[in-house]
Order: structure tokens, then C-alpha cells, then sequence
């Protein structure tokens, strides 16, 4: 792909920073806890530093769609980096219609203008769903479709970046029955580099942290669904602190029993976290506070294709549409695990494996059809 | 209610977690010598690590503590320690919050965190002359 980058003129990372009044050492600060939220070995760390003090800022555009601005409330709550650093020190944030100060037609002036001086360079960051059919006529802002604007900015784009699980697979708006031909963004940018960042919303570190990622090194490694390996590489199951629960077969059962007091798996209670990718139970939210199972619930899927018309959010895996048929064999391993305790451990982590290995993609997702 | 520290997860940190800490003194004498050799700087992020709070703890014990403990106050706080092997220095960056950003183990003469940049100090010299000339 061209490189993210520059605006005209714009100053490096490193400048910028210090024209902040913050100095080298805040930046350096900034890299290694960066480098340390990716995941980078120590050499890559250097290097994420090195190449955040020579590149200069790009261009962020930032569009919203069908969405609930949830996605950008997130992102506001960034730890680290925090948005603060990101928008005033790392990118040149253009548009956004929540968080800039102009509004009307000098905001879409000030957009096309940035997108002119930038052209082929920026990075696009979409939040929302588009719908296809009537031209887009059901989502219009300023005059111009959502589809229309999407397939306007994203041609002078390097790369685009679908935040949240509506711009990346459609989310709510695609759900059953897509009263708008709701479609995901890559459905519609077949010639620029998506990156999926799922999550309903996804965490915000995931956000802040593929940009930076983006502006050092290109574009990260994906899995199957474009979603970035470093932050959706594993299950929320597979790092989840109740998982030695579910491998000695103890289970709560309802909300308010032994098991569910005594903090035991949320497997019967329609957890999805065996067959949901994300990094929820190691970042954790709100500054690495809890996750959603930590607080007594179970992971509802958010960051998988289509996670709103799989089934009862409150029923085990094995008697939804969760996967192919993993359900089942999780449900066996639950049930050997009760019987067999440590040797059900063995096995549950044996199909586990299995299951990474096997494609989750959702029959109603767009790329499946 | 039971709170998450009363739920009785016994996490047996059987000594996996212990037996990496002959590994990484291997891996951070190589890293030292790398450094005398060459001037090669070495990093360890400790949360890409497998270790449990007793290989942890393990490791803070056998590196010991230095001549240096110097706290550097950007972004939140950071604890700068050089431990008791010369050159190699434990760095712990935490956030406004007192939350942990990052722990790393370092091996360099001078972890580049303590470093003055010579941008910040061309900054300092033009913000102390404005401040002399306001004094005039």
C-alpha cells in the first residue's frame, strides 16, 4: 500500500509532541507502553520509536455511518495511548463530525481540502454500516449518501480502518432483516487495505493501537477476517481467568446459584467466549479494570460476524448457530469435563485447538453469500 | 457477594513460571555482553513474558536492587532502577492513574528515558533566556 502519511507540512510524531511542550522523554514513554500494548518484541520497540520520530503525521478522516457512536465513545476512553495523544501528537485528524469544532459546510470544506493536500496518503477510518440499495438514500448526511461519501474519500485513501462490528461486518444494521441492505465497508472497498477492528465497540486500546501501529509499520498482520492477529489472534476463552472452571466441569447454571456465586464458568449461561476473538479477558476496559465476565456475564460475541443472529444471547453455544458445530463439542467436553474432571481439561483443550484451526465465518455474513 | 480475590482459583505456579528465571539471566548475561562487546541495548517487555507472580518476584530477587532508584515524572509516573548488575536497569511506567503502562529490563549504559535530548535542552535555553530578559 502508499504509506499513511503526510499531511503538507505536517510535523513528525516526535515534533509534534514537542511542540506540545511535551518532551522526548514523554515520547519515548509513549512508544514503550505502545510497543508493550502490541505485543512487539524488544527490537520492533526500538524501531516503533524510530519511525514515530521521523514520519511525519497523516491525515486521519474519520466518517460516520449507521452507528450508535458507541464505537467513538470508546475510543474516547482510550488509556493508552490516550486519544488526546493520538489526535493532538500522531495523526492529523481532520473530520470527525462528533469531536470537531466545525460543523455544517465548512466542516465538509475543511474535509474535501484535507483530502486534496493528502491525496493517496490518508487514512480512513469508517464507523458504521452502509446501506446499498436506492443509492444509499437511507443514510444521507450533509446531502451525500453514506455510500457516496465512502466511495469518495476511500479512493484517495492509503488504507482504511473499520472500527467497530457494523463497519467491519455490518453489525446491527446488517442484522435479520437488514431493513436497509445494511453492507460492511470491505464489501464496498475491494482496492485499498481494510483493516476490521471488531468489538461492539472494540476496545479502545485496539484502536489507538492499530493506528500507531499502522503509521510505524503498514499494515499488521490480519486473520481470515481482516481483523489485526495481534488483538484477535485468541479467544476470549482461551485467556480467560474461569477457564480452569470449564476444564474441571463446573458451570453456573443461573445467575444467582452456587456456581454463579462461587465465580465458576459462564459456559451454560451462554457465554461465547470459546468461539469469540478478541483480547477482552488480557486488556481488559476501562484501564485494564475488568471485562464483562469478570463483572459476572457472558461474552455475547460482539467482535464476530453477524453475533446478533446467532441465537439467544443467554443459551449455551451447543444449542445456537454459533460456529460449525463447535457448539456440540464444546458441550460434550463441558459434560466429560463434570464427569472426567482433569482428563475432560485435556480434552476441552485439545478441540480448542482444533477449533482454532477451523474457520468461524458466519453463513450470513456478505463474503460467505 | 463473593468478590473476585475470595472465588478460590488456585493458579499453581509450579515452578514453570520459577524455571524461566535461569533463562532470562542467560538470555540478559548474553544481552550484557553483547553490550561490552558492541554497545547492542537490549530490551525484555515483561508482559509479553510467561511468568506468574512467583517466577516474578523470582527474578526482582535474584537482579537485586542497584545503585540508582530515580523516578521520572512524564505521562504518570516511572521508576528507573538500575539493579544490582551494573548496566542492567528495571523500568516500570505507570500512568496518571498509578495503573501499570509497561514493565521492561533493560540493558544499556543509560536507559534513554533519563537521557536529556538535546531538543528539550535547545527548548530550556530559549525559555530560560525569556525568563532572564523578563527579569531585566
Amino acid at each position: 500500500m502508499s504509506e499513511p502519511s503526510p499531511a503538507v507540512d505536517e510535523p513528525t510524531v516526535l515534533e509534534s509532541f514537542q511542540q506540545n511542550g511535551f518532551s522526548r522523554r514523554t515520547f519515548l514513554k509513549f512508544c514503550a507502553a505502545t510497543a508493550s500494548l502490541l505485543a512487539l518484541p524488544a527490537a520492533e520497540a526500538a524501531v516503533l520509536a524510530e519511525n514515530l520520530a521521523t514520519k511525519p503525521r497523516p491525515t486521519v478522516i474519520y466518517l460516520s455511518f449507521q452507528e450508535c457512536t458507541g464505537c467513538l465513545e470508546s475510543l474516547t476512553r482510550s488509556f493508552s495511548p490516550t486519544l488526546e495523544h493520538l489526535i493532538f501528537n500522531v495523526v492529523s485528524l481532520a473530520y470527525n463530525d462528533t469531536l470537531q469544532a466545525a460543523a455544517g459546510e465548512s466542516a465538509e470544506a475543511a474535509r474535501e481540502d484535507a483530502m486534496r493536500k493528502a491525496w493517496g496518503k490518508y487514512v480512513l477510518v469508517v464507523d458504521g454500516a452502509i446501506p446499498r440499495p436506492l443509492d444509499g438514500a437511507y443514510c444521507v448526511v450533509g446531502g451525500k449518501s453514506a455510500l457516496a461519501s465512502l466511495q469518495h474519500v476511500a479512493e484517495g485513501a492509503a488504507a482504511v480502518i473499520a472500527v467497530g462490528t457494523c463497519a467491519a461486518f455490518g453489525g446491527l444494521p446488517l442484522a435479520n432483516p437488514n431493513p436497509t441492505g445494511a453492507v460492511a465497508v470491505q464489501d464496498l472497498v475491494r482496492d485499498k487495505p481494510v483493516i476490521n477492528l471488531s468489538g461492539c465497540p472494540p476496545i479502545p486500546e485496539i484502536i489507538t493501537g492499530s493506528v500507531v501501529y499502522l503509521l510505524s509499520f503498514g499494515v499488521p498482520e490480519l486473520d481470515e477476517h481482516r481483523r489485526p492477529k495481534v488483538f484477535f489472534g485468541n479467544t476470549i476463552h482461551d485467556r480467560c481467568y474461569r477457564r480452569p472452571f470449564y476444564d474441571k466441569g463446573l458451570f453456573a447454571t443461573s445467575f444467582d446459584d452456587e456456581g454463579a456465586r462461587n465465580g465458576w464458568c459462564l459456559y451454560e449461561l451462554g457465554c461465547k467466549g470459546p468461539t469469540t476473538y478478541n483480547s477482552c479477558a488480557t486488556m481488559k476496559w476501562n484501564g485494564g479494570t475488568s471485562f464483562p465476565i469478570e463483572s459476572g456475564h457472558g461474552c455475547l460475541g460482539c467482535s464476530e460476524p453477524g453475533f446478533w443472529d446467532r441465537g439467544d444471547f443467554y443459551h449455551p453455544l451447543s444449542t445456537g448457530r454459533w460456529g460449525s458445530g463447535m457448539g456440540e463439542k464444546l458441550a460434550v467436553a463441558a459434560v466429560a469435563g463434570a464427569v472426567l474432571g482433569g482428563a475432560a481439561a485435556v480434552a476441552g483443550r485439545q478441540r480448542q485447538k482444533a477449533r482454532n484451526d477451523a474457520s468461524t465465518q458466519h453463513p450470513d455474513h456478505p463474503e460467505a453469500k | 457477594m463473593v468478590t473476585l480475590d475470595q472465588i478460590a482459583i488456585v493458579v499453581e505456579e509450579d515452578d514453570a513460571s520459577n524455571r524461566m528465571v535461569p533463562a532470562l539471566l542467560r538470555e540478559l548475561l548474553d544481552a550484557l555482553d553483547g553490550f561490552l562487546r558492541d554497545g547492542t541495548r537490549h530490551c525484555l517487555d515483561l508482559a509479553t513474558l510467561p511468568l506468574g507472580h512467583a517466577g516474578r518476584h523470582a527474578l526482582e530477587e535474584a537482579l537485586g536492587q542497584g545503585e540508582i532508584d530515580a523516578r521520572v515524572s512524564v505521562l504518570g509516573s516511572s521508576r528507573v532502577r538500575e539493579t544490582a548488575f551494573t548496566g542492567i536497569w528495571w523500568l516500570r511506567h505507570e500512568d496518571d492513574n498509578g495503573a501499570l503502562l509497561c514493565e521492561q529490563i533493560e540493558v544499556t549504559d543509560l536507559p534513554e528515558i533519563l537521557r536529556a535530548d538535546r531538543g528539550d535542552i535547545e527548548a530550556a535555553s530559549a525559555r530560560l533566556a525569556a525568563l532572564a530578559a523578563s527579569l531585566n
